[in-house]
């Protein structure tokens, strides 16, 4: 008797020890974001988009301020000079050969950007999870070799993008190791996997991440950034339309 | 003059084989310009009624922002009060109305994914204003035994390898702004004469798309029929009426007709129509030199003839008269000739038609707004035929008059020595 009381005991205590080390699904978010968000970031990526077995090489040399001023200009034979701007929800983009401008709206936005799997209605979104979902803390677990807490993300915002979000969270250097998107009816609509982390500083920053299209079969978009600077001051000027076009 | 039109006709019934080729010329040239007119006709009738039977509908009522960012399709902007509008229209003439929302999605069968152009439609009314029911090549219209129903274009369907039956997945935005996905079934595939419609088109029920895409009741155009003038040009004034006596009650909408919907292709077609008519009078004008080298032939065969009767004491005038009157009967012939065959050529046109899907279905012919399938038909144009007529008669009066005068002007010993 003596020693199932012990047992329990020691269960409730395990227990307690867990649920004060867990943290909340609002503390996990919040972690993933000190790490992830910046106020400047400077880098050289490169993006394979791979479908139907075939796959092409893009790369790109970017800068951007917070989530809503960003500037690209792919750097690959193919699409030299091609340059994106984004400023707030409106994206620009710059046609070399024909030197001119287009704002891409509408239909358009629905499009796979340069032919990957994210759109530009993705590209464009700039709230934090936090603000768009409410998230619960569904467990944690072992996910490729690394602990994870498993999070629920269900929108709060109709117009969220994804109506349900599974993330899995590196519970020691609080990245988001992957992301299954689901659609309002329940169907999966895009699995995102964190390939590579790398320390920068004194945060873990995600450097290399595949996105693939659910809906397709082999279509998916590895994206790496190949050198990065982080919270480095940056010419205002690089985010106006004047400046695309030059 | 009364004996140079006896000995004219006479010549003229002699000649029997030259006035015959001379005529056949003439009969060819006019009757193809009439046939090429009616078809040329015919052929921008086919295009806005494919444009009024799959998209545009006689006239369209959307509201302003819509239509300001309509090639977005977003489902920000619909109409207030479509019952009220449909009533107004029934009351100005349309003879039928129809609901509509457009939206861009995406289909896939889980190996390849298609851009389409989708829409919510009501299955009830839609056959009242659009032909896509009629269109249909396979399987049912909206049988209504599945929740979620789609119908597809033929040419789209193939390409994703679907066949009716098959289930299929349908993404897009929801009215808030939200990605959505879900299984569709395959209830019917069109074969329809608009491209666009075959190439890309996707049509979910005004009852699925509801939960689908949140819509929340949105109506983003109403699509107005008008019953089938007899011409293009009435068909597109009628469709302008129609739309001011909606734009005069309801101005905070906007109002298009199938004339201010296809103002590009029309524009198009007055400019094609006046090159047509430079390729008409480039037809015309190889059939007068036709009858000018016939004529001249005629004339040079004869000129033996022509020494007999000026020593016979017939003046040049009257040789001239006479050679004038033979070209012009002649040309009379032929031009009558060639009228009654340019009717006959048009009225198989009107009552057939030409069959275009054998030609272009399966070659991938870009052709512009012309459908891809069924037959192209013609149009009347009775003014053709009278152009046609006319220019025939006064080609051959002028080509009639050159030889006329050279024969009139050779002297007699000249002309007996001739070979």
């Amino acid at each position: 008797m003596k020693r199932i009381i012990f047992a329990v005991l020691a269960a409730v205590a395990a227990f307690a020890a867990f649920a004060q080390a867990a943290p909340t699904a609002a503390e996990i978010l919040a972690r993933v974001d000190e790490n992830e968000k910046f106020s400047s970031i400077e880098y050289e990526g490169r993006m394979e988009l791979t479908l139907g077995g075939k796959t092409r090489v893009k790369t790109m040399k970017a800068v951007a301020v917070g989530a809503d001023k960003a500037y690209i200009e792919f750097t690959n034979p193919e699409d030299r000079g091609v340059r994106y701007l984004k400023l707030g929800d409106e994206l620009w983009m710059y046609f070399p050969k024909e030197d001119d401008t287009v704002k891409i709206s509408g239909h358009l936005l629905r499009e796979g950007m340069m032919g990957s799997d994210v759109s530009y209605e993705e590209a464009l979104e700039s709230d934090s999870l936090a603000e768009l979902y409410d998230a619960v803390v569904k467990g944690r677990e072992d996910y490729e070799g690394r602990p994870v807490w498993v999070l629920e993300l269900t929108a709060k915002k109709s117009s969220a993008s994804y109506a349900r979000q599974i993330l899995r969270v590196d519970a020691e250097r609080y990245v988001t190791l992957s992301a299954d998107l689901y659609a309002k009816s329940g169907k999966l609509l895009k699995e995102s996997r964190t390939l590579e982390v790398r320390l920068i500083g004194t945060r873990w920053y995600p450097v290399k991440v595949e996105l693939s299209d659910k809906l397709r079969k082999d279509s998916r978009t590895s994206f790496e950034l190949v050198s990065i600077k982080l919270d480095v001051p940056v010419d205002p000027k690089r985010f106006t339309l004047s400046e695309l076009g030059k | 003059m009364g004996t140079l039109w006896k000995i004219a006709f006479r010549n003229v019934l002699r000649h029997k084989r030259r006035t015959a080729i001379t005529g056949v010329v003439l009969m060819f040239g006019i009757g193809v310009y009439i046939m090429f007119g009616s078809m040329l006709a015919g052929m921008d009738r086919m295009s806005i009624d494919s444009m009024v039977d799959y998209s545009t509908a006689s006239a369209k009522v959307t509201s302003p922002g819509y239509l300001e960012t309509m090639s977005g399709t977003p489902l920000d902007f619909g109409l207030d009060n479509p019952a009220a509008i449909e009533k107004a229209a029934l009351a100005s003439g349309a003879s039928g109305t129809t609901r509509r929302t457009a939206f861009v999605g995406q289909l896939s069968n889980y190996v390849d994914a298609l851009p389409v152009m989708a829409f919510a439609i009501d299955p009830a009314t839609d056959g009242t204003v659009f032909a896509l029911e009629r269109a249909v090549d396979a399987g049912e219209w909206f049988p209504g035994r599945e929740a979620n129903e789609i119908v597809l274009g033929r040419k789209l369907a193939a390409e994703l390898g679907l066949s009716v039956g098959d289930w299929v997945v349908l993404s897009g935005r929801t009215r808030p702004g939200a990605e959505n996905a879900d299984e569709f079934v395959v209830v019917a595939t069109v074969d329809a004469a608009d491209p666009q419609v075959s190439n890309s088109g996707a049509y979910v029920s005004y009852g699925a798309a509801e939960g689908f895409l949140e819509l929340d009741g949105l109506v983003t155009e109403l699509d107005l029929a008008l019953p089938r003038a007899a011409t293009l040009d009435r068909a597109l004034d009628e469709a302008d009426a129609l739309a001011a006596a909606l734009r005069a009650e309801f101005p905070e909408l906007s109002t298009r007709s199938v004339k201010d919907q296809a103002a590009d292709y029309l524009a198009m077609r007055n400019m094609k129509s006046k090159f047509s008519y430079v390729m008409m009078l480039v037809v015309l004008l190889i059939g007068g030199v036709g009858i000018v080298n016939t004529i001249l032939m005629a004339v040079y065969a004869r000129v033996k003839e022509i020494g007999v009767l000026r020593a016979y004491g017939m003046l040049g005038r009257d040789v001239k008269s006479l050679f004038t009157i033979e070209g012009v009967i002649v040309g009379a012939i032929g031009s009558l000739a060639g009228a009654l065959f340019g009717l006959a050529l048009t009225w198989y046109m009107v009552e057939y038609g030409i069959p275009v899907g054998v030609f272009f279905q399966d070659g991938g012919l870009d052709m512009g707004n012309l459908p891809l399938t069924g037959s192209m038909y013609g149009e009347w144009k009775p003014l053709d035929i009278v152009v046609g007529f006319v220019f025939g008669v006064v080609v051959s009066f002028i080509a009639a008059r050159i030889p006329a005068r050279r024969a009139a002007r050779l002297e007699v010993t000249d002309a007996l020595r001739f070979v």
